[in-house]
């Protein structure tokens, strides 16, 4: 295990508006909440590199809108994207059925070995929950999707959840020197297919 | 000369084509049709080029044109009417407008909904009016016409030509104040009160739909709140070019606009414009992201170079670019109106304010982080500045750039940064930008030709669609950028427009979102810059960095996924492979500014062939101005077809058959691109190269019209020049690209590459070293004395140098290099080339002397020095801490240096004398 090996990761947050997905991203990469955050217009962009077992990961993550008005740009984001977080709150059940519809979504439209989780936000809330741990977790066990119960305010899980979505991913996909061809631009995650084509050139 | 060339009308333009899509060819001629409607007869010029378009076109267009002409004859004197109207109002219309700086957002979405539901055809019948109209006044001026009547209505969206273009710069003044009472720091509490479906309604809405829901006075553009029509008229005098869409997009447009950080996303990018194709109108903007203001003329001559100019057989995808000339003196017009409107209504502190604020953004450079709202005695201080420097920064500008301005002042920003960071890949972006003041007056005198031009970048999309009415989908998306950097804004357009056309306005507030997001562009650096679910990696060469092709064929394990972004991504080979033999001539011409025209099939020919041609002399910035797409719509189409004086130092990129007459006196031609009825294989070129993206997509293949099946000989790829080229070629170079078919195409590119490279590189070197031989010898630099100046270019000197070490020395490489010399030290790219020099070399001598102040021993020195020593020191000293040339080399730590100095010198001095230069400072 070599830790010169930079993976390069590029994940998609996906969710109802409001749930949070912004405020995870940005404890994650700047440990930090904003309590006035404001809606995000299309999909803001944070990197954030991180170790996990001797290994590297670039996450490149895109963190999309809630809103529906920008609901049809989603393909961009989750499109050959290594992995995906899906978020509800657990306060709202509404936005955990709008998460099943992204999964849905997901299974049809996006990358087939994409890696899943589900983070189910402000579990600081517990006075106000709505969706049960175990009615989640069964869900996500059902689609085999990576499961943690987050507090972006707290903090709460948020690293472990990078961590532990981190271990899911396949060790094949480690970033290789991209082909040298004259395409210039990057989808910046690798996956199983271009690599193989990397192999060939 | 011309008559060998065989160019064929038809195999420009075919009759069926034309007439069914009646792209440009039907609104180019309009303006004849509009000079009639008011009142002005259709002069001589307008006629030719009606027969240019005739010849190529066929007769077709003519019905089209009766129509136009009928419908839209009654609505333009309507639209005469309005502006005229305005114009008694100038002083008043900027007092109210601003004085009602409290109308909010709430007002706008009014606004929007009131013109949505507007159903009187007539209100959209005198848009279009003005749309034509403006046009006219084009048009007009760009031909030879001493037509006054045609004239006399287009005042209101500028004459076009930039002698007259005062009346339309007073347009924008107004309509400047008018836009002041968008609250753009209201937004949250805006946002908490509306529901975000009121802005998604207001952004769907067309644009047209904000056009005036009735004709006659100006009061009936559905402003609420009482707007003096004044302010009204003049929002429809200065919109009616485009379809209003300044005014539909800066009201209607919601939350996003607003959230967007304006200032930093034109750190990269002006605009982002979709320009559609409207049976009446022709080409309109559709769209604007953000709202952002251009001159009538700008929007204009950015709609018409957006569409491929009266031939039309681009099917499918083409991207391409050109290049505008920005309106000149906006920024002085626009201080002048708006002060003088906020002086008149100076009873309302609170416009005043705004507009000071409004001067700020305007003229402070862009600045990532928010800064306090200007307060009215901001304003005061802008106003007494603006009368002596209207464009210098001074450091009370500098502090308070106003954040409330930013949503409005996207434009001038984007034009100031462009100021402030010249354009050219390998030209100079100063180091910093927002220190930077020297820059003010180098990009007069200097870079001045770069920086005051707009770049486009068109991806273009024409596809067959019964369900329209036209029987096809034509639309643009366009970014416009202070830059040129082809290859990123190429596949930044590509990337972006395909998904607007499946996703529509959000994904430009998403796209605009990302790049508002990106650091501020730096010569040298490296970036990764997300966009729309990619990241695209650039590298952004520093001034003497080699170009990029060094490094790509010399260093097979170079990063490919860096961008570089520089002119030299043109496929040379690909474009100019069936003129092989000449480009060794262009690399000459190019060099010595001299004039030449391309010829070619399509406007993404057009834009590779000219870039390419510029990127013949890299690292040598190419100083004049070029045009890598012109039509004849084009603002600039007089002064560069006129013959009545010398032909300009310029390089333009034309498709239509029309030039082949109107620029027929100019002396050299190149002749380029396989003609578009080989549909079947793309065309050279036609794409960036690598762009790796949708737009990759081959031109489809389209069944053509008769014009496909001309014999293929009457189009012939040439070069003709009235020049006699003066450096012998490599025949060795030639026969390798002919002969080694293992290569492929950007191998040989590689190989022209490297070729011109060296070229060039031998003909600098002598320059090079008789500069170096002008600089004063650093240990002539002394603490005690003034800086010592360079030396003067002396160019019999340097020819004398020349003779003894030249290139058929150094290179190897026969030929008269002493005449090329001396057409370079004449042209502008010699001048261009040694301002840098002599900008960089004295910004080097400066940093030198600063430290050297610093370091000197002051205590020592002044031990035996008289007063007037003394005081002369002091007034140096001075000098140097608030010259804005010294400033951005002083570090804290020099300053406080500095202040010891002062403190040092003022105590060896009597008090008299330091008490009263204690008080003059």
């Amino acid at each position: 295990m070599s830790s010169l090996s930079l993976r390069e990761v590029k994940l998609c947050l996906l969710g109802d508006a409001g749930v949070g997905k912004s405020s995870l991203v940005l404890r994650f990469v700047a440990d930090s909440f904003n309590e006035n955050s404001e809606s995000t217009i299309g999909a803001s962009f944070m990197s954030k590199t991180l170790i996990v077992e001797d290994q590297t990961f670039k996450y490149q993550i895109w963190d999309t809108a809630g809103q529906e008005k920008y609901r049809g740009l989603a393909p961009m984001y989750y499109r050959n994207a290594a992995a995906a977080i899906i978020v509800y709150e657990i306060t709202r059940k509404q936005s955990f059925e709008a998460l099943k519809h992204w999964v849905k979504e997901l299974r049809q439209f996006g990358p087939s070995n994409i890696i899943l989780a589900i983070a189910g936000n402000k579990s600081d809330l517990e006075s106000q929950r709505q969706v049960s741990s175990d009615e989640a977790k069964e869900y996500a066990d059902s689609i085999d999707a990576l499961f943690v119960e987050t507090s972006a305010l707290t903090a709460d899980n948020v690293s472990y959840l990078f961590e532990a979505l981190s271990k899911r991913l396949p060790q094949e996909s480690i970033a290789q020197p991209k082909p040298a061809s004259t395409v210039q631009l990057v989808d910046e995650t690798p996956n199983k297919p271009k690599n193989e084509k990397c192999g060939a050139c | 000369m011309m008559e060998e060339t065989n160019f064929d009308l038809g195999s420009f333009a075919t009759p069926s084509t034309s007439a069914l899509l009646g792209t440009t060819a039907g609104s180019s001629v309009h303006p004849s049709t509009s000079h009639g409607s008011s009142g002005g007869p259709s002069d001589d010029p307008d006629r030719e080029q009606d027969d240019g378009q005739q010849e190529g076109g066929g007769g077709a267009n003519d019905d089209l044109l009766g129509m136009h002409h009928r419908q839209t004859t009654s609505a333009a004197a309507s639209a005469q009417r309005f502006i005229d109207d305005d114009d008694d109002d100038d002083g008043n219309a900027g007092v109210d407008g601003g004085a009602d700086g409290a109308m909010d957002q709430a007002n706008g979405v009014e606004r929007g909904n009131r013109n949505r539901s507007a159903t009187d055809p007539s209100g959209g019948r005198l848009l279009n009016a003005g749309a034509i109209h403006s046009r006219s006044s084009i048009s007009s001026s760009s031909s030879s016409s001493n037509s006054s009547g045609g004239r006399s209505g287009g005042i209101a969206s500028g004459n076009g030509t930039r002698g007259t273009a005062a009346s339309s710069y007073a347009n924008r003044g107004r309509f400047d104040v008018q836009s002041v009472y968008e609250p753009t720091t209201h937004h949250f509490e805006k946002r908490a009160s509306s529901p975000s479906s009121t802005y998604v309604d207001l952004i769907a809405a067309p644009v047209e739909s904000v056009a005036p829901s009735a004709s006659g006075s100006g009061s009936a553009l559905g402003h609420s709140g009482g707007q003096p029509s004044a302010v009204n008229a003049s929002a429809v005098a200065d919109d009616g070019g485009l379809g209003g869409t300044e005014d539909g997009i800066v009201h209607g447009d919601g939350e996003a606009a607003e959230m967007l950080d304006v200032t930093a996303f034109s750190r990269w990018l002006t605009c982002l414009c979709v320009i559609t194709f409207d049976l009446e109108l022709g080409q309109s903007m559709e769209y604007m992201y953000p709202p952002t203001r251009l001159t009538d003329l700008e929007k204009a001559n950015i709609c018409y170079l957006s569409f491929p100019d009266s031939n039309s057989g681009c099917m499918g995808d083409t991207v391409f670019s050109f290049r505008i000339r920005k309106s000149q003196g906006t920024d002085a017009a626009r201080v002048n109106a708006l002060v003088a409107a906020a002086v008149a209504g100076g009873s309302s502190a609170g416009s005043a304010s705004r507009v000071g604020a409004r001067l700020h953004g305007e003229r402070s450079v862009p600045s990532a982080s928010p800064a306090p709202p200007a307060s009215p005695s901001a304003f005061t201080r802008v106003s007494r500045t603006a009368g002596h420097v209207p464009f210098s920064r001074s450091a009370s500008l500098q502090d308070t750039g106003g954040s409330t301005a930013i949503a409005n002042g996207a434009y001038s920003a984007g034009g100031r940064a462009a100021a402030n960071l010249p354009v050219g890949p390998i030209s100079t972006f100063s180091a910093d930008a927002s220190t930077s003041s020297s820059a003010d007056s180098d990009s007069s005198s200097g870079s001045g030709a770069v920086s005051n031009f707009l770049y486009g970048h068109v991806f273009f999309r024409q596809i067959r669609d019964g369900g329209l009415k036209r029987g096809y989908f034509q639309k643009s998306v366009v970014i416009v950028s202070p830059y040129p950097y082809p290859s990123l804004y190429g596949k930044l357009v590509s990337l972006i427009a395909p998904e607007y056309f499946a996703h529509g306005r959000p994904l430009l507030e998403a796209a605009s979102q990302n790049i508002s997001r990106w650091p501020a562009p730096r010569l040298g650096e490296n970036y990764e810059l997300p966009i729309l679910g990619h990241v695209l990696r650039l590298r952004i060469p520093a001034v003497h960095e080699k170009p990029s092709f060094y490094q790509m064929s010399n260093a097979p394990d170079h990063d490919p996924d860096v961008i570089h972004a520089t002119l030299d991504d043109v496929n040379l080979y690909s474009v100019f492979k069936a003129v092989l033999p000449d480009l060794q001539t262009l690399w000459e011409l190019v060099l010595v500014c001299e004039p030449i025209v391309v010829f070619s099939p399509s406007p993404a020919v057009s834009s590779n062939a000219v870039l390419g041609l510029i990127s013949l002399i890299n690292p040598l910035q190419y100083a004049c101005d070029f045009r890598s797409y012109f039509t004849i719509h084009d603002s600039d189409f007089k002064e560069y077809t006129a013959r009545n004086r010398s032909v300009p130092s310029a390089i333009l990129g034309v498709t239509n058959p029309y030039f082949i007459k109107a620029l027929h006196h100019w002396p050299n031609h190149v002749v380029v691109g396989e003609p578009l009825k080989r549909q079947s294989s793309p065309v050279p070129g036609a794409q960036p190269s690598g762009s790796g993206l949708s737009a990759a997509a081959p031109v489809k293949s389209f069944a053509l019209s008769p014009a496909s099946k001309r014999p293929k000989s009457e189009w012939k790829q040439c070069v003709q020049v009235q020049y006699k080229p003066r450096i012998e070629r490599s025949k060795a170079l030639l026969k390798q690209l002919e002969f080694d078919a293992s290569m492929s195409d950007s191998a040989k590119t590689a190989l022209l590459r490297q070729h011109f490279a060296a070229l060039t590189d031998a003909f600098m070197g002598p320059l090079e070293r008789y500069f170096a031989s002008l600089l004063p010898l650093q240990r002539h630099i002394s603490p005690w004395k003034h800086l010592p100046a360079l030396s003067r270019f002396v160019p019999e000197d340097f020819l004398k140098s020349v003779e003894q070490l030249g290139p058929q020395v150094t290179s190897g490489r026969k030929g008269d290099w002493i005449g090329l010399y001396k057409a370079f030290l004449e042209c502008p790219n010699f001048k261009e080339w040694h301002q840098g020099k002599q900008r960089e070399a004295n910004d080097r001598l400066r940093k030198l002397y600063l430290e050297k102040v610093c370091e000197a021993d002051l205590a020592q020195w002044v031990q035996d020095k008289d007063e007037l020593h003394l005081v002369d020191l002091l007034v140096r000293l001075r000098e140097e801490m608030t010259n804005p040339a010294s400033q951005r080399f002083i570090t804290p730590a020099m300053s406080r240096q500095f202040g010891a100095h002062i403190d040092l010198i003022l105590s060896k001095l009597p008090n008299d004398l330091r008490a009263s230069l204690g008080i003059h400072q």
